[in-house]
């Protein structure tokens, strides 16, 4: 006998969501894509992908999870698209950032970004999301689909990576 | 582990999130999931279909088609000389048609002022709908069969600074082929998303005839005020059974 399972939705202020976390969205998506163009384009993807869905998620509780997980899987597919399309690996991060905004990092900022860039691409979200986005392991875990074990190991590794980078860059 | 490289982290990433600021940003407006009624599925079904029979039949242009014609989804969109569609964003249907070489756009919100734009390609021009053009309105395609000195394909035009002009096409330099839209039977098919993305895709010729076809998909997507081509992948086709191409399933 089928079994049918109501899935009870909360429609959600799209606009409301927009205005608070467009500008952290778009500023995650810049870390984890080469430019702000991109980044914003991600950020409007993903908007565009809840508001086709009238604005319902499970759990309105977890919207900003939920956006900041589309987030985080657009900005890998705009990457892979980017390789695909150029036939190269994609300049990121401060790499590809414009002239204008290079000049205004300070040369300690850009050699640890750079050093970053140089890390596997799940180092680097696991990174940005715990250093930037300042999120708890289990939220990290949740923004990227992976265990909150897998979370802490790939964060020390990656941290260990970075060190090692940066005192093989100075040396 | 080293505290002081999570710090030192931590004001690094927070230096260059912090070069984003809000008067950066190029959207100005949420992506709204109010679709104008030409966009919807049946209505971009209409449009899948029209593509796929210019793959074997020319296209005829309706030179007759009535100016009052207003509602695309009413209809097959194969080219038509008059159009409406929000192309500024207010929500609005505003009013498109081709007359005498000339694109000419009135604006629900402004009706007594008519917006032209001369066509460089006078062939034989019709409208075939909206696309994305970035922002919060939509660019108008205009596809035309090549006159005298010009060249069968689609361009887009698009509101600029409250006046209307053409939107450039751009293609990566790793892209062999020159960015191109339109229809050329056997070897070029393009069509618009129901989300109302431009895509082409370029058939093999030495398919032609076939049922089952193998197509290179390209994206139009905005970028900085124009297009810009982005390859998609090598998509399917059962001209049979499907409108336009799709991602290949397994088996």
């Amino acid at each position: 006998m089928p079994v049918s399972v109501d899935r009870v939705t909360t429609r959600l202020d799209l606009g409301e969501l927009y205005v608070a976390h467009r500008l952290s969205l778009v500023r995650l998506a810049t870390l984890l894509v080469d430019d702000r163009a991109s980044a914003e384009d991600v950020v409007q993807d993903v908007f565009a992908g809840l508001a086709s869905k009238g604005g319902s998620v499970r759990d309105p509780d977890r919207a900003l999870a939920y956006l900041r997980r589309a987030v985080v899987n657009r900005s890998r597919s705009a990457l892979r698209r980017r390789r695909t399309a150029r036939g190269y690996a994609p300049l990121r991060g401060v790499e590809a950032a414009r002239p204008d905004e290079r000049a205004l990092l300070a040369e300690e900022h850009r050699e640890i970004l750079a050093a970053l860039d140089r890390l596997a691409p799940r180092q680097r979200e696991v990174l940005l999301l715990r250093y930037w986005s300042d999120l708890s392991e289990g939220e990290i875990a949740d923004a990227l689909g992976i265990s909150r074990g897998s979370v802490k190991s790939t964060a020390s590794r990656a941290l260990a990576h970075l060190e090692t980078i940066m005192e093989s860059t100075r040396s | 582990m080293s505290t002081a490289l999570e710090n030192r982290l931590t004001a690094a990433l927070q230096a260059r999130a912090d070069l984003v600021q809000p008067e950066d940003l190029q959207h100005l407006t949420l992506p709204t999931a109010k679709s104008p009624r030409w966009r919807r599925p049946a209505v971009v079904t209409l449009v899948a279909v029209a593509a796929a029979v210019a793959i074997a039949v020319p296209i005829v242009f309706k030179t007759e088609q009535s100016s009052n014609h207003v509602d695309p989804t009413s209809r097959i969109p194969t080219p038509v000389t008059a159009l409406s569609g929000d192309v500024d964003g207010d929500g609005r249907p505003d009013r498109v048609e081709v007359l005498d070489g000339q694109l000419r756009l009135t604006l629900a919100a402004d009706p007594r002022h008519t917006r032209v734009a001369n066509l460089s390609n006078t062939g034989g021009v019709g409208l075939i709908g909206f696309a994305n053009v970035g922002g919060h309105g939509r660019g108008i395609v205009v596809g035309s069969l090549g006159g005298a000195s010009g060249r069968s394909g689609w361009s887009v035009y698009a509101l600029r600074d409250g006046g209307l002009g053409p939107m450039y096409l751009t293609a990566p330099r790793a892209e062999v082929n020159d960015p191109t839209l339109g229809q050329i039977p056997g070897r070029l098919v393009s069509w618009i998303t129901p989300a109302g993305d431009l895509r082409s895709g370029l058939l093999d010729p030495a398919q032609q005839g076939e049922q089952h076809l193998s197509v290179t998909v390209r994206a139009y997507l905005p970028r900085h005020g124009y297009l810009r081509q982005e390859r998609v992948g090598q998509w399917c086709w059962d001209t049979a059974t499907q409108t336009v191409p799709a991602p290949c399933t397994a088996g």
